[in-house]
């Protein structure tokens, strides 16, 4: 069951079209929204959080329409906005319960959630602390907290690994990996960050120009047509080259010591195939894998 | 195991083996995500609980506490002179802080009691309102309240309720024992019967700063990032106000104070100043010179008119909140 | 067959004479460390400065810019000495990551203005602010005002007023903050140029990945102090404490484990109970390795459906240096 629908959306800004006779599916699970800048990304999710008056066409979200619920979704739903944000004069614990208590939840249970959320985003230590004396790896964690708070069946994440160091990010992406698996809660994460994209989410909806360019489970758009494989050679060998296309494997992209290679239909022990042609032409291999479409090309090829 | 020495507790173990313990089935604790299942709607309304926010943080700062003490001694003073009058008789006339007139007695006490507040409410107006929506301005609060189902009026009522409360309460709070105290005190003179109204003019008197104040601050801070640069500019708006409506009074009027009572109020203080003055009913009697009779008369102002006051309040309540609304309409959660 | 349209990854060129050079520099602000003793040399190419929250990278930055003087040390930017001093700006461009306010003006006044100020002479100005902007992608926005652009165009913008005067040396702070991959292509292009012409570019950047594929020339620092400077693969050779990991996904694992554990030089052999069909080996002799790896599975008949290294790559260099958490 999809977790929102829309149909038909056209969204005007004064004279500006942003959307116009936009459809879309948003199926369950972690899905990664995808984009130019422009392509109505942003307001796809004004839409589904009901802050858009559409021009025509609407749409639900978990049930609810989101042109006349907009409240009720807000309930529903938890957002990590892409800014810094807070309230100010508050410890990590009192932001998070007076989140929780704007959504509805009674004072006691919001100040107890307050201290689970926060230990389960990492911020256990520092709970106690003034929120403006946190490092921005605290603020982005401290965002996702208030989001989580009140048990929201979806959850919205906008570049949620804005300014983190590479500990920070690997860190947030476990937890959006974690949260989005098994713990009963959507998810969609807006990035222009693909790798970013590629760990967490299962599906992906691709933006171009107001419409969908593309949309699928990403395992499915990774795969090639037909067997491809990269392989990494110490240096960069014609001869190499030569030898594969003497044996019907056609060599689709070289960039420095890296082959991208399409194999014949059927092969069935590649790795013979390419040590063979690797020692015939005095080449040494390096490392080579199964070759997918890598996000960033889908997203390259849906957009241009 | 009862037959092991010392450490284990004979039957321990078996109680936890047995199966049965809020444990058995596992030990180590699943310290991951849960759900929340729990209520979602409360029963109190939404903007109070921003409210209630703004109310703790207003009570934390130690200027709040200080100025509201200092605002709350005229109300002691006051007790004070009734206690003393009511001891000794006092000639007519002779003392121009009392005015014995039935029907006025006690609202011109009640009423110099808020005239003496009215700077302090205005310090702590400064104090308390100056960051209610400039400091959500200079962290982005807006983004996290709007995410909520939370809508911008419950976030304008909430804030604005809040700088209210305040006030409001360092009014009415002392105005009401003050009023208990001479209920019990004065009953018996005719209290209750001379001026039945007194708790009502009272607590509208107590409300007006309050409101007024509230929603021009909350405009001012609705449209600054910085709490101390929407603090300045009210201040400085509420003393130009009352320097430029003084001296072009002076100038018109010689300082004559009979004269000009309109004029004389046409500031924020002064709107405040002139509706307490209809509220309570109270008729200044100044004593002044005269030069042609070259005696001492008692000069009688009236208050000046309740219609322009009405219309001045009215027009700086909905030029703050007005203000303020258009500032937080503007604000945009997701941005492209 | 088909040649990659990107230019291949830059390496460092050190000139004879580097184009920054820092000498036993430290700089701090009163009892807290910006940087500590850090003695290195930057040539032409692209160069990458990375490092944790608070590794003193936005120190170094100030200090090549000019905007600081070091506390004890030299720093030294084309020959001379960057603190306050025209001569090096001229032929300096910075790309800050704090956002200007210059919200009221076009972002094609805002690119005039600062090449104005770089010292573009007026009947020169106006082709080369066009140019400009037209090389930052921004032809079709620039007379817009900033306060109306998104992260990405801003991003752009400030670009474009970094190599209006053609610098040598090009400092850039998370370049591609707001770039969509399109942008990051663009922006990444503009900067591959700029170095093939000889340019010295430094990029700080959080975003491992994106300088993964832009250099291998790396500038690594924690707490204030320089732990490694080189080519990133050659930084993973000499990282001992890691020896190289190798994951090879074969369908009889077992069969290949033994092989392995018969090779002096493999030091251990995992498996990981997730991924049935791989096993791992760690080794300090990846070359022999590499010699040896393809005979024995030729010899044997193991069918290999995958091996490759997963710690040779720029996170993993960025993880064992740095230290978990």
């Amino acid at each position: 069951m999809p977790v929102a629908t829309i149909s038909n959306l056209t969204v005007r800004y004064g004279k500006k079209t942003a959307v116009s006779d936009l459809s879309v599916e948003v199926p369950e699970g972690c899905i990664g929204l995808l984009g130019p800048n422009g392509a109505g990304k942003t307001t796809l999710i004004k839409t589904l959080l009901g802050f858009v008056k559409p021009a025509a066409g609407g749409g639900n979200l978990l049930g609810l329409d989101v042109a006349t619920q907009g409240l009720a979704i807000r309930q529903k739903i938890g957002l990590m906005p892409e800014q810094d944000c807070h309230i100010p004069g508050m410890n990590a614990v009192t932001f998070a319960a007076y989140a929780g208590e704007l959504a509805g939840m009674p004072a006691k249970d919001a100040m107890r959630r307050a201290h689970e959320t926060l230990e389960y985003c990492g911020l256990g230590e520092a709970r106690y602390r003034n929120i403006e004396t946190y490092s921005t790896g605290m603020k982005q964690r401290i965002k996702l907290a208030q989001a989580l708070i009140h048990g929201p069946k979806l959850l919205f994440l906008d570049e949620p690994t804005n300014g983190l160091d590479p500990a920070g990010r690997d860190e947030m992406l476990r937890l959006i990996r974690d949260v989005s698996h098994g713990k009963g809660i959507n998810v969609i994460v807006s990035s222009h960050l693909l790798p970013d994209i590629e760990r967490t989410c299962d599906q992906v909806i691709v933006m171009r120009s107001g419409r969908i360019a593309t949309q699928g489970a990403v395992e499915t758009l990774r795969q090639t047509q037909g067997v491809q494989f990269e392989v990494d050679l110490r240096l960069p060998s014609p001869g190499f080259a030569i030898a594969v296309e003497g044996k019907g494997i056609k060599v689709l992209t070289q960039y420095g010591a890296k082959y991208r290679l399409s194999l014949p239909d059927g092969t069935v022990d590649a790795g013979r195939l390419l040590f063979e042609t690797a020692k015939e032409s005095g080449a040494q291999i390096r490392g080579f894998h199964t070759a997918l479409r890598s996000l960033e090309d889908i997203f390259l090829e849906a957009v241009e | 195991m009862s037959e092991m020495s010392g450490h284990t507790p004979p039957g321990a173990l078996d109680f936890i083996v047995a199966g049965d313990t809020p444990t058995a089935g596992a030990p180590i604790a699943d310290l991951s995500y849960r759900n929340y299942d729990g209520p979602l709607h409360t029963r109190v309304a939404r903007w109070w609980i921003v409210s209630l926010a703004s109310l703790r943080l207003a009570v934390k700062k130690k200027g709040f506490w200080i100025a509201a003490a200092i605002s709350i001694l005229p109300y002691l003073i006051i007790l004070l002179q009734l206690y003393l009058q009511s001891g000794t008789p006092v000639p007519a006339g002779a003392n121009p802080l009392m005015d014995l007139t039935v029907g006025q007695r006690f609202a011109s006490q009640f009423f110099q009691a808020l005239g003496f507040q009215m700077f302090f409410l205005f310090i702590i107006t400064l104090l308390v309102g100056s960051g209610v929506i400039a400091a959500d301005n200079q962290s982005n609060a807006l983004l996290v309240y709007l995410s909520k189902p939370l809508t911008k009026g419950d976030y304008l009522l909430g804030k604005w309720m809040g700088v209210f409360l305040i006030l409001f309460g360092v009014a009415f709070i002392p105005g009401t024992i003050l009023y208990v105290f001479c209920l019990l005190s004065y009953y018996s003179e005719g209290f209750l019967k001379n001026e039945p109204w007194l708790f009502a003019r009272m607590t509208l008197a107590a409300a007006t700063p309050a409101v007024i104040h509230a929603s021009l601050i909350t405009g001012f801070s609705a449209w600054s990032k910085s709490p101390r640069v929407a603090g300045a500019l009210y201040a400085g708006l509420y003393f130009i106000g009352n320097i430029v409506v003084g001296a072009t009074w002076a100038i018109r009027h010689r300082g004559n104070l009979g004269e000009g009572v309109l004029e004389r109020h046409l500031s924020v203080e002064g709107v405040i100043n002139g509706l307490a003055q209809n509220l309570y009913g109270v008729v200044q009697k100044l004593p002044t010179y005269n030069q042609r009779t070259n005696t001492m008369e008692r000069l009688s102002i009236d208050p000046p008119s309740m219609m322009v006051m009405l219309l001045m309040a009215a027009a700086f309540v909905v030029v703050g909140v007005g203000a303020a609304r258009m500032r937080i309409r503007a604000v945009e959660i997701v941005k492209g | 067959m088909t040649t990659s349209a990107l230019p291949p990854v830059t390496t460092a060129r050190i000139a004879a004479q580097p184009m920054i050079a820092l000498e036993h520099t430290s700089r701090w602000y009163g009892q807290v460390i910006g940087i500590n003793d850090v003695s290195c040399w930057i040539g032409a190419g692209i160069t990458a400065l990375l490092g944790p929250n608070g590794a003193g990278k936005s120190t170094m930055l100030k200090l090549i810019t000019g905007q600081l003087k070091p506390t004890t040390g030299h720093v030294s930017v084309l020959g001379l000495e960057p603190f306050a001093n025209t001569n090096v700006f001229r032929r300096l461009g910075y790309c800050p990551e704090i956002e200007n306010s210059y919200d009221d003006m076009s972002g094609r006044d805002f690119v005039t203005l600062l090449g104005s100020m770089a010292g573009i002479p007026a009947n020169r100005l106006r082709t080369r602010v066009s140019e400009v902007i037209e090389q930052v992608g921004m032809t079709a926005n620039s007379d817009r005002k900033i306060g109306g652009y998104s992260k990405g165009m801003r991003q752009r913008v400030k670009v474009a007023q970094a190599i209006i005067h053609d610098p040598d040396v090009l400092i850039l702070d998370e370049p591609f903050n707001g770039l969509d991959p399109l942008g990051r292509r663009e922006m990444s292009a503009v900067l591959h140029h700029m170095a093939d012409l000889g340019k010295c570019v430094v990029v700080s950047s959080h975003i491992l990945y994106e300088v993964e594929q832009m250099t291998h020339n790396i500038l690594l620092m924690n707490r204030g102090r320089l732990l490694a400077q080189g080519d990133v693969f050659h930084i993973r050779s000499l990282i001992d404490q890691h020896p190289h990991r190798i994951a090879i996904t074969t369908t009889d694992s077992r069969g290949l484990a033994r092989r392995m554990l018969d090779l002096p030089y493999v030091l251990s052999v995992r498996f990981d109970p997730l991924r049935p069909g791989t096993l791992e080996i760690e080794t300090h002799s990846p070359e022999l390795f590499y010699t040896q790896f393809p005979e024995i599975v030729l010899d044997h008949g193991f069918v290999v459906s995958s091996f490759e290294s997963p710690d040779n790559n720029l996170e993993s260099v960025f993880r064992y240096l740095v230290g978990a958490g």
